[in-house]
């Protein structure tokens, strides 16, 4: 069959090679795509890398673009202000990121068994994902308030006599944003847990029931390795909204009070439209986006060959 | 037949290049845009300004249209913030036709005309005789310079000065002369303190009062002014106020973002005195939006004893003209008509003019104050703080790394009314910084 196969003759559309009518048809089907990855994709992304060699403030025009070489990234080496921020965002993100994870996975194992208003619940989680972070952010503003606050009114009816002033606090700022931005995560992570855990095969629930394993048995030797790809999914997808994250912060805190919340990409949007430092500012998004794509390609190599089904 | 007509794919792709080309030429097709009925015919002018169209530029086109009926006037509104600045730059540098736009603050408009956006308006403005107080050369300077020459005409002076609750202020007994010291004001803000109302929402400041132009500059600007005794007396004084409860605690104005809204605690009565510029005017008029009963009583911003006692506002509204205008002449009659005519038509968004050209006191205040002004104001008051009092505003002339310097002011000041930082770490940390960014913006 394979010779066959082989011996068959090569169809006339294919010998019409890369330059006939159907590839041009092709060609056609893919063009607005094309077009909107080269306007909204590559070309801005090119231009960062390009601008983050340069000096450049927007207003002098594009005949102000000096080129400076390697200039800002060793300005930004040097800049304790830029280093204070890749912290914040490492303890952004590092704290943010499992939190998100481990409550959208609860979320998930408790709407995947029997419960009542399943459809509604999942709604319900699933809401915080699609409401504007100006919405959330409002709502939350209200929550932590200092003194009229219902979180701190709550707080102090069950005796605690000095809760924190969350926002308005430096030593709670950076919490307050993890914790708003984790719940509002947690139900976008679990809706895709939940479809996942939901493709799992009922057999092997079955089988190790069969042998003894309990609940917790049956979660670390099957939910959990099954769930792996998902994971990692959801980790990087986690990791790049976090380190990107800037709507609830420039409207909850504008990275202070001080710089306590002053994460690199408020820092990068401080010093691009505030300070009009373009350059610098690109020279921020890059570090950043190293810094992404490294934990990102780490994650991918850590979770091959660890997923049940890889 | 002309009932029905068919769209064809010609006639959709028109409009939409036109919808098209109107978003990116700025145009506001929209009712009450920015687009003003009448002129038509030769030259279009377009005029980008931070004032909300209904609150004065609507009424100024149409008047500089009725008396020029070959051009028409666009006012496109920006919002005068980060991202509204940046719309405005952008466009300027890249292209869109805009002939006329105007600056809040000399720091956006050297920023414009250092990078080549603003054409020089030094001659111009001395060849008109009532522009004598904006020349380069005018003592006291009236007008922003930068190395001699002039990038803007000045449509508004924005002094700050004190909104006090009257209602607040009688049942106090308060009886107050026609300016005040600092100690006085304080005084005052500690009779109006009472069980859920602030006497004032912050402190006084002292630096600017004190020193004057440049208050935050040392040596020609080469460095930072922040060691200067006033600023911790400013500070020691505000912690003072905020400690004894007479000025709102900094937790609660960063919680509720009232740096921004600041109208809201004084309609609402929570605060009895609120130091601020013209534009809470607009809320205070507008009582259905802010619904409240009392009156407001004007003061000058006070002053620290035996200084100079300089406002705490500046000149504003700087009218520039674009390099590239096709008409630079006419941009150049509608920025004259515009300077001029601020007191008739700008007044009721809350900006005072500078030329006060054919308008009287009395009628600035009747636009300023609105038709409910004996209800809403103390109107002597008013006439008394804005007209009487010789106000003193300050026009700086070093402006290096201005915006990083304001916000390192506004971070560490945050952070030392918070308490997470003392007076003479804020001194220390304002002077180096700033130090910091002064040099970098130097090379």
């Amino acid at each position: 069959m394979s010779a066959a196969v082989l011996a068959a003759p090569v169809s006339r559309q294919a010998r019409r090679g890369p330059g006939g009518a159907s590839a041009r048809a092709g060609w056609l089907f893919i063009l607005p795509n094309l077009v909107g990855f080269l306007a909204f994709t590559l070309v801005p992304l090119v231009s960062g890398i390009g601008i983050s060699f340069t000096d450049w403030n927007v207003v002098s025009g594009l005949d102000g673009i000096r080129f400076v070489g390697l200039d800002n990234f060793a300005a930004l080496i040097r800049d304790t202000g830029f280093w204070q921020a890749v912290g914040r965002t490492v303890l952004y993100a590092g704290v943010g990121v499992p939190l998100t994870m481990t409550g959208g996975l609860i979320i998930a194992l408790c709407l995947n068994g029997p419960v009542f208003g399943r459809s509604a619940l999942r709604v319900i989680f699933f809401i915080p994902h699609i409401v504007s972070s100006i919405a959330i952010g409002f709502v939350w503003l209200l929550l932590l308030h200092p003194s009229n606050g219902l979180v701190n009114l709550a707080l102090q009816a069950i005796g605690v006599a000095d809760p924190p002033s969350w926002l308005v606090s430096q030593d709670w700022s950076l919490v307050s944003l993890i914790l708003i931005t984790s719940w509002a995560g947690m139900g976008f992570h679990a809706v895709i847990f939940l479809s996942a855990l939901q493709a799992l095969p009922e057999d092997l629930y079955e089988a190790a029931e069969l042998d003894g394993a309990g609940r917790w048995r049956q979660f670390t030797t099957i939910t959990w390795p099954s769930l792996m790809p998902t994971t990692t999914f959801l980790a990087i997808m986690s990791m790049i909204g976090h380190s990107q994250g800037f709507g609830l912060i420039a409207f909850l805190t504008q990275g202070g009070p001080g710089d306590s919340s002053t994460t690199l990409s408020y820092l990068m949007y401080q010093n691009g439209f505030q300070y009009y430092r373009f350059g610098y500012a690109a020279a921020i998004g890059m570090m950043s986006f190293i810094g992404v794509l490294l934990l990102s390609a780490f994650f991918w190599r850590f979770q091959r060959g660890r997923g049940m089904y890889s | 037949m002309t009932g029905s007509r068919t769209i064809t794919r010609r006639s959709l792709l028109g409009v939409a290049a036109s919808a098209s080309l109107a978003t990116l030429t700025g145009c506001n097709l929209g009712a009450g845009g920015g687009k003003s009925a009448g002129g038509g015919g030769g030259v279009t002018l377009n005029v980008w300004g931070g004032v909300p169209n209904e609150s004065g530029p609507d009424d100024m086109c149409k008047a500089f249209m009725a008396e020029h009926p070959g051009t028409t006037v666009t006012y496109t509104r920006y919002v005068n913030d980060d991202q509204g600045n940046l719309k405005l730059d952008t466009s300027l540098s890249g292209g869109v036709p805009i002939d006329l736009y105007f600056s809040y603050g000399p720091v956006p408009m050297f920023k414009r005309s250092t990078a080549g956006l603003a054409l020089d308006l030094t001659d111009k403005i001395k060849a008109e005789s009532d522009f004598a107080a904006l020349t380069a050369d005018a003592k006291p300077l009236s007008n922003y310079v930068l190395d001699g020459k002039l990038y803007g005409l000045p449509a508004a002076r924005a002094p700050q000065q004190v909104y006090i609750n009257k209602a607040m202020m009688d049942a106090a007994g308060i009886k107050l002369g026609k300016t005040w010291t600092v100690d006085e004001f304080v005084e005052v803000a500690r009779e109006l303190t009472k069980p859920g109302v602030f006497g004032t929402l912050t402190a006084p400041v002292l630096a600017r009062p004190a020193l004057g132009p440049n208050y935050l500059y040392a040596d020609g600007g080469k460095r930072s002014n922040f060691g200067n005794p006033w600023f911790a007396k400013e500070l020691e004084l505000a912690l003072q106020l905020q400690k004894a409860k007479v000025a709102m605690d900094r937790q609660t104005i960063i919680a509720e973002k009232l740096q921004t809204f600041s109208q809201n605690p004084f309609i609402a009565g929570r605060v009895a005195m609120l130091i601020q510029s013209g534009q809470i005017i607009r809320s205070i008029n507008d009582t259905k939006g802010y619904p409240h009963e009392f009156a407001t009583y004007c003061m000058p911003v006070p002053v620290p004893a035996g200084t100079e006692g300089w406002n705490t506002g500046q000149i504003g509204d700087q009218i520039s003209i674009s390099p590239k205008s096709k008409s630079p002449d006419q941009a150049w009659e509608l920025a004259k008509f515009w300077a001029r005519n601020a007191g008739k038509y700008m007044t009721k968004g809350g900006r005072l003019p500078l030329l006060s050209g054919e308008s009287t006191p009395d009628q600035i205040l009747e636009q300023l104050l609105g038709p409910q002004r004996d209800t809403l104001y103390d109107v002597k008051s008013w006439k008394s703080t804005l007209f009487e009092s010789g106000l003193k505003l300050p026009v700086d002339t070093i402006f290096t790394a201005g915006t990083e310097i304001s916000t390192i002011h506004q971070k560490l000041t945050d952070e030392t009314l918070l308490g997470d930082r003392t007076v003479a770490s804020w001194v220390t940390e304002a002077t180096r910084q700033s130090d910091a960014a002064i040099a970098k913006a130097g090379k």
